[in-house]
């Protein structure tokens, strides 16, 4: 062997290994376990509730025919069902009358504290859920929120539906403004340039341009709300009073342990939501409409300034009120009565007495519900990392043809699910009537987190390993690296920062989910969970106070989450 | 003389001591322009010299932050778009792809509430003028890029506008295609008898298109010209380096023949020039395009003549470079079309001769480099 044989040089014991490891063999091996992962773990269980009732019989003689109480369920079901479209309908419409224009502005003007503007509209996405239901309750339905401040003495709502949707436009709006924005920053500015040039004053170039051109986008992110709302427990627990949607419904006929109904309630929940993805599918691909009537000289009066400034004051109005003042009231509220009641003056109703003090030792409870709210979350996101990034790499490389286009549907599924269904299909699955492997405690809370959060992992990569320019690992790969180098040394690093992003993203999830811990618990709690008892028990301050634990975390997370992802 | 103080033309539109800023950057400067009616006229310029803006600002995309634009004698700084009657047809045609073509055209008259019948005309008419009229059912996405842009211009037309401002019009074609277009294009200005403010970093373009050229640097005009007057009498270092292929010499005006200023160049060249009589001992650069050179074989001595040896000869097509390193020390190039090109070998000893009337004489600049850049 002549000295200036360099290329035959032995590599590095660890590079020989990799090139070991890129081996055909084990790539496919490697796509088998991606994909086995997300069959069983994900999918399987999720729509496992499909094949439970096949027993058409247990199902007609529950749900239909009971001895006693005759058809009674499927009325109730028909009623939360009927309540929940209708909860979502209006908060997705609401959402997008407020949100619209916020999208809009965050969009296309620049002014100063637009950062800070646009970091307050995702707050609400911080706030778990049942702490904003929670926040919501004291601000609008009690003496402490708004109804003090107008001088009356008791609260200006009730629970009910009324309050469910607030909760629901003041949690959804993130998503909402969120998805519009981009879709709006995508738009060719140029085009609206073009319109105005030909004569269209603002409001018809956003009508006769800017609409259409978003359709598609509108309709998928009003459909991403809608489903959240459809699914969402916690808040509504907290809100909904006597009218219960169908999570709740499912959430408390799991707890009176009628697994029939329960059952037949989350396969129409289930099915409900592919519907849903799939329109949202074919949706996203519309695009236009027609001109339609015009009204030129009515279109030119409402683009004037003052219009402007009309319409300015109803974002900031209608963003404050609605959503912001309302979801993060509950840290006013805790904070006025730290050491006790501002009436009475007494300790007993004080965070520090009922927290700390208390024989019922509230700290202990809330100790171990935070550690076990994080190990949850910690390991839901771990495991989704491992199981997620060859996945998104399977779905973004290899091609697949067909299967990945079915793939890529059911990835979505998980997302419109509402969770509790979800859980209630794990725990058939897992439980004693399915495979009879994991119970409700600990671990089955951890599989069915692991099921939620894994779209948001796998979307979030996918979208990072899309946006990686492939030339600099073909430049590696001329440099002599085996396809398992070229990916330690160089794809890991480029996909650093959007890993991270993923993690975080299924990590506040996770720390924030109420419906789905609660139909497989068992005797573990989580902090959004022990908030729903303790405001069920009444013991509001400790409640506040775990809430504003809770929305602390999650807050600093998301703010994490945007200065990693380079929002603006 | 401007053409346009000898021609027949009104002024269509003034611009008057207008600047735009961002944030530190100053795209256009205290700028002073007027086009006449009916007049094709480009802004030429390199990227980042403010033409875009310029030509933004006249049609109300950019509002300037101080100065006045005037159309048709009407003052339109703080109009928008929408109200100043232009149309602007862009770079990417920004047609709108969930239109038809003929739905593209008829937006324009549609919007503005026209009577049926007449928008029905108008669009017609546009459509005829771009010869659009056998695809005006199809969609945007089955055109390419010369059919989007007929129709970015068919919507411009037909919203009635006698001022037509094109944004590189031409800058998403291949080359081959753009050459075709410039003509299209023209014809149909002149056809129509519009105006047109045309924007482009393509000098050959603009030559071909144009009546007159403004041609921009750093935020301001260096030179309003005809396209003759651009090439035969640029006004400074920077017009003459940026249309056409020009080598630069110095030196020091030495006295005067019966045809102008002698220039006496490093070497002790003497270079005779056509050029007016200058200062004595007054330090000059003397430009000569590429093309006016000729290549005498041998070492020749005497005025407009540098001797030197080839160090390489390119061939381009349809004409062939030779680079000349002269014996003084600088380098010249010399444009030979191929079918009468000399055939040279590097080394080989060679005379670059012109003739006085081709040399360009400019004083010497401040920054000489900077006054060379081409930004």
């Amino acid at each position: 062997m002549g000295e200036d044989d360099h290329s035959r040089r032995p590599l590095s014991r660890l590079v020989r290994i990799e090139r070991f490891l890129s081996a055909r063999r084990f790539r496919v091996l490697s796509d088998f376990l991606a994909l086995s992962f997300f069959l069983i773990v994900v999918i399987g269980p999720t729509i496992y509730v499909f094949f439970t009732v096949l027993d058409w019989n247990t199902i007609h003689t529950w749900v239909f025919a009971d001895p006693f109480t005759g058809n009674t369920r499927w009325l109730m079901m028909l009623r939360a069902l009927t309540v929940s479209f209708e909860i979502a309908g209006v908060a997705t419409i609401v959402d997008i009358i407020i949100g619209l224009p916020m999208a809009l502005i965050l969009a296309r003007y620049q002014f100063r504290y637009k950062k800070f503007v646009d970091t307050l509209v995702d707050l609400p996405m911080a706030v778990p859920t049942s702490a904003l239901g929670f926040s919501l309750f004291l601000f609008w339905g009690t003496k402490e929120g708004l109804a003090g401040l107008l001088g009356m003495d008791r609260g200006l709502l009730s629970r009910g539906p009324l309050m469910v949707i607030l909760a629901h436009v003041a949690f959804t709006y993130p998503y909402i403004v969120r998805s519009l924005k981009a879709i709006i920053i995508g738009i060719d500015e140029t085009y609206e340039d073009a319109a105005r040039t030909l004569g269209a004053p603002p409001i018809t170039v956003l009508r006769s341009i800017t609409f259409p051109l978003m359709t598609g986008g509108l309709l998928s992110g009003a459909t991403l709300a809608f489903t959240r709302s459809l699914g969402e427990t916690g808040a509504t627990i907290i809100l909904s009073g006597v009218y219960s949607t169908a999570p709740v419904l499912i959430v408390s006929w799991r707890q009176m342990l009628q697994i029939p109904p329960t059952a037949f309630l989350s396969v129409i929940l289930v099915a409900i939501a592919i519907i849903l993805t799939t329109i949202v599918r074919i949706v996203m691909r519309i695009q236009g409409g027609t001109l339609g009537r015009v009204w030129p000289s009515v279109e030119r009066r409402l683009s004037r300034p003052s219009m402007r400034v009309a319409r300015d004051t109803f974002v900031v109005v209608s963003f404050a009120l609605i959503v912001l003042v309302p979801s993060v009231f509950i840290i006013d509220y805790m904070a006025g009565r730290l050491t006790g009641s501002p009436y009475t003056g007494r300790a007993e109703s004080g965070v520090i007495y009922q927290v700390f003090l208390a024989p019922d030792q509230k700290w202990d409870a809330l100790l171990d519900a935070l550690v076990t709210s994080l190990r949850i979350s910690v390991l839901a996101t771990a495991i989704n990392m491992a199981a997620g990034l060859p996945m998104a790499f399977a779905m973004i490389r290899r091609r697949w043809g067909m299967v990945k286009g079915i793939l890529d549907f059911m990835i979505d599924v998980p997302l419109s699910v509402p969770t509790a269904a979800l859980g209630f299909s794990f725990f058939l699955f897992w439980g004693s009537e399915g495979l009879n492997l994991i119970h409700p405690g600990f671990w089955l809370v951890a599989v069915v987190h692991i099921a939620f959060t894994y779209p948001y992992v796998v979307r979030t990569l996918m979208a990072v390993i899309e946006g990686l320019d492939p030339g600099v690992e073909e430049a590696a790969a001329t440099l002599g690296a085996p396809p398992l180098t070229v990916f330690r040394t160089v794809t890991l690093p480029l996909l650093g920062p959007g890993m991270l992003a993923a993690a975080i993203m299924a990590f506040t999830r996770s720390l924030g989910e109420t419906g789905a811990t609660i139909v497989v618990m068992g005797l573990s709690r989580t902090i959004p969970v022990l908030i729903v008892d303790w405001v069920e028990s009444l013991a509001l301050p400790a409640a506040s106070f775990a809430c504003v634990i809770l929305i602390v975390i999650s807050y600093c997370l998301l703010l994490a989450l945007r200065y990693l992802l380079g929002w603006e | 003389m401007t053409r346009f103080e000898e021609g027949p033309y009104l002024p269509e539109i003034e611009v008057v001591n207008v600047s735009k800023r961002y944030r530190s950057v100053t795209a256009i400067d205290r700028l002073n322009l007027s086009i006449g009616s009916g007049e094709y006229f480009t802004l030429l310029g390199p990227s980042g010299c403010g033409k875009t803006t310029l030509l933004r600002a006249i049609g109300g995309l950019v509002e300037p932050d101080e100065g006045e634009i005037h159309i048709e004698g009407r003052l339109v700084t703080g109009l928008s778009p929408e109200e100043r009657g232009i149309g602007f047809v862009f770079q990417q045609f920004q047609i709108f792809p969930f239109m038809t073509i003929l739905e593209n055209v008829a937006y324009g008259p549609s919007i503005r509430g026209e009577d049926p019948s007449y928008a029905e005309k108008q669009v017609y008419e546009a459509l005829k003028v771009v010869k659009l009229l056998d695809r005006a059912d199809a969609y945007p996405k089955d055109l390419g890029a010369p059919g989007l842009q007929r129709c970015g211009i068919a919507r411009a037309l037909a919203t009635g506008a006698q001022l037509l401002l094109f944004d590189e019009p031409m800058g998403a074609m291949d080359p081959k295609i753009k050459r075709e277009f410039r003509y299209e294009l023209r014809k149909i200005v002149k056809g129509q008898g519009l105006t047109a403010v045309h924007v482009t970093h393509d000098q050959e373009e603009a030559m071909v298109i144009s009546d007159r050229i403004a041609v921009m640097r750093r935020g301001r005009i260096m030179q309003v010209g005809t396209p003759l007057e651009l090439y035969y009498r640029p006004n400074s270092i920077f017009v003459a380096n940026f249309i056409g292929e020009i080598d630069f010499l110095d030196g020091f005006c030495v006295g005067e023949s019966e045809k102008g200023c002698v220039v006496e160049t490093r070497g002790g060249l003497p270079l005779y020039t056509s050029d007016s009589c200058r200062k004595r001992g007054e330090r000059l650069v003397v430009g000569i395009r590429r093309e006016n050179f000729r290549i005498e074989l041998g070492r020749k001595r005497g005025h407009d003549r540098l001797p030197g040896r080839v160090s390489r000869s390119v061939f381009v097509g349809p004409y062939v470079r030779h680079h000349v390193d002269l014996d003084n020390g600088y380098s010249v190039a010399v444009k030979e079309p191929s079918g009468m090109a000399h055939s040279l070998s590097p080394g080989e000893e060679v005379t670059a001769i012109f003739h006085p009337r081709d040399a360009l004489v400019f004083e010497y600049p401040e920054n000489l480099v900077d006054e060379m850049a081409l930004d």
